[in-house]
């Protein structure tokens, strides 16, 4: 889904994205796990194409009932992607695409 | 017996801070983080890039995008805010054992025992940025409101010591809505009565500022003189709970009596269920209506029972909006109770009392596993509530 109202468009004829998508879809990543809690995602398997992704920018958690999942924002240096991580089922998920088009 | 020392630490602009460490491209870039909806909403944070146009908290999107057409509006992510909030609060826990966590984005420590609090200012400083990419200011002082007052002045990214024998050469000019306290109507009133500044304020008769204001005049005199006056919350009593409450900006303005009767149920629930968790009970209800043209009201009333359950609140909230005649579409409905008290079972001599009570503790028990509003009443089935609150004080649960 693309959402056309959310902002990041144009700033001062910049481009810093000017489209931004609502996936919440399945994605194959590859990610380091320290056994603590820790978790990085290095590279993210979509559209055909393996993307190295560079540090996240931010993690955050959020509960949902007993489920807990982790959001990462992450950049392969192009586009900016919002990645979710379910600890009980273990799935990745591409929450949001930031792209510049 | 040695002096007490308090230092606070204030993220600058928290929610657009969060926005920023998520979204580093937007750093330098006037932003601001609305909440409410997407047309209508209001301003939760603004960027100091954005302030710059005068953009302020709680102004409109549509006015603060008037002001500053290249202003990035960002729609809130309230559970990323309240996750790196309390992250940051956990590391400030891990430092000093008293810290008293004032808002989602700043908390007093009690640093009396640290030896160099000004190193220790900037070793915090240095951490939250290193660890959250968020800058901070950090303020102390001999007294919460002097260590408030002088992170006010050094902000953004400043970091200030007030020592006792400065507080009256560094206080005293300062315009009396820098007094952490003093809301702006207030201080309006009290340039009206010529008490513009700080020195003003402790040179007027406390007599007079008495009859003027009631105990709250005698409260405003004290922290003039740099005394917390009660207006905090005392470390050392721990964390004290004074009220729960909610409040909602709609999608849309509403006007139905059903709507409203369906988003007073809804913010009953979510207030009810708060007491539950805490296992208190409120013996006051209030509540707060806001119309689409930002004018509003709010009542507030006491029992001399404790309420304890959603149809408890509700009925005594519903009551209370109902009471007023609404000629004007509501944008905002608040509840809140007040007056808690630990909440005590007691036998009822009513079947229903008992199943209502047996019927919560089972429905928060799934919620507890699945998530808030995995089972909930009829009537808000069909509803969509987005969960966009943001709460001027505390981290939200």
């Amino acid at each position: 889904m693309i959402n056309k109202d959310l902002t990041f468009l144009l700033f001062h004829g910049i481009h810093l994205y000017t489209m931004m998508e609502k996936l919440h879809e399945r994605v194959s990543v590859r990610a380091f796990f320290d056994g603590r809690g820790k978790i990085i995602p290095l590279s993210i398997y979509w559209m055909g194409r393996n993307l190295k992704l560079l540090k996240p920018d931010a993690i955050w958690r959020e509960k949902i009932g007993n489920s807990l999942r982790s959001y990462f924002s992450v950049s392969d240096g192009v586009n900016r992607f919002i990645l979710s991580f379910n600890h009980e089922t273990l799935e990745w998920r591409i929450e949001e695409v930031y792209s510049a088009g | 017996m040695q002096d007490r020392k308090f230092l606070i630490v204030d993220m600058d602009a928290f929610f657009v801070s969060c926005e920023t460490a998520a979204f580093p491209e937007l750093k330098g870039k006037p932003v601001a983080v609305c909440t409410g909806r997407q047309r209508g909403g209001v301003v939760a944070s603004a960027s100091y890039e954005a302030r710059k146009y005068g953009i302020k908290t709680g102004m409109p999107s549509y006015m603060a995008k008037k002001l500053c057409p290249a202003l990035i509006q960002i729609p809130a992510d309230i559970t990323k805010y309240a996750y790196i909030s309390e992250k940051i609060m956990t590391f400030l826990r891990s430092l000093v054992p008293l810290v008293e966590v004032f808002s989602v984005d700043e908390a007093f420590l009690d640093v009396s025992s640290v030896e160099d609090a000004i190193s220790f200012g900037r070793m915090i400083k240095k951490e939250i940025r290193k660890r959250f990419s968020i800058s901070a200011t950090v303020g102390i002082g001999p007294s919460r409101v002097i260590a408030k007052i002088a992170c006010e002045i050094s902000k953004p990214d400043g970091l200030r010591e007030i020592k006792k024998s400065e507080i009256e050469q560094v206080i005293g000019s300062l315009e009396i809505e820098h007094i952490p306290g003093i809301g702006e109507r207030n201080a309006e009133r009290l340039k009206s009565m010529g008490i513009r500044t700080v020195r003003d304020l402790l040179l007027y008769p406390e007599e007079l500022l008495y009859r003027r204001f009631g105990v709250r005049g005698l409260w405003y005199k004290n922290l003039a003189r740099g005394e917390d006056a009660g207006f905090f919350t005392l470390l050392e009593d721990g964390p004290q709970i004074k009220s729960i409450g909610h409040s909602e900006t709609f999608p849309r303005d509403i006007f139905d009596i059903e709507d409203i009767k369906k988003y007073t149920l809804y913010l009953s629930e979510k207030v009810a269920r708060r007491l539950r968790c805490k296992n208190l009970a409120a013996k006051g209800v209030s509540i707060y209506v806001r119309y689409f043209d930002f004018s509003g009201y709010s009542i507030s009333k006491t029992y001399s029972y404790p309420l304890h359950t959603s149809g408890d609140i509700y009925k005594r909230a519903l009551s209370m909006i109902f009471g007023v005649n609404h000629s004007k579409p509501i944008r905002l409905i608040g509840i809140s109770v007040f007056n808690l008290v630990p909440y005590i079972k007691q036998l009822s001599f009513y079947v229903e009392d008992e199943r209502e009570e047996l019927l919560a503790r089972v429905v928060d028990e799934i919620n507890d596993r699945y998530g808030d509003f995995t089972v909930r009443r009829a009537r808000l089935v069909s509803s969509i509530f987005k969960h966009n609150v943001i709460p001027p004080r505390g981290i939200p649960r």
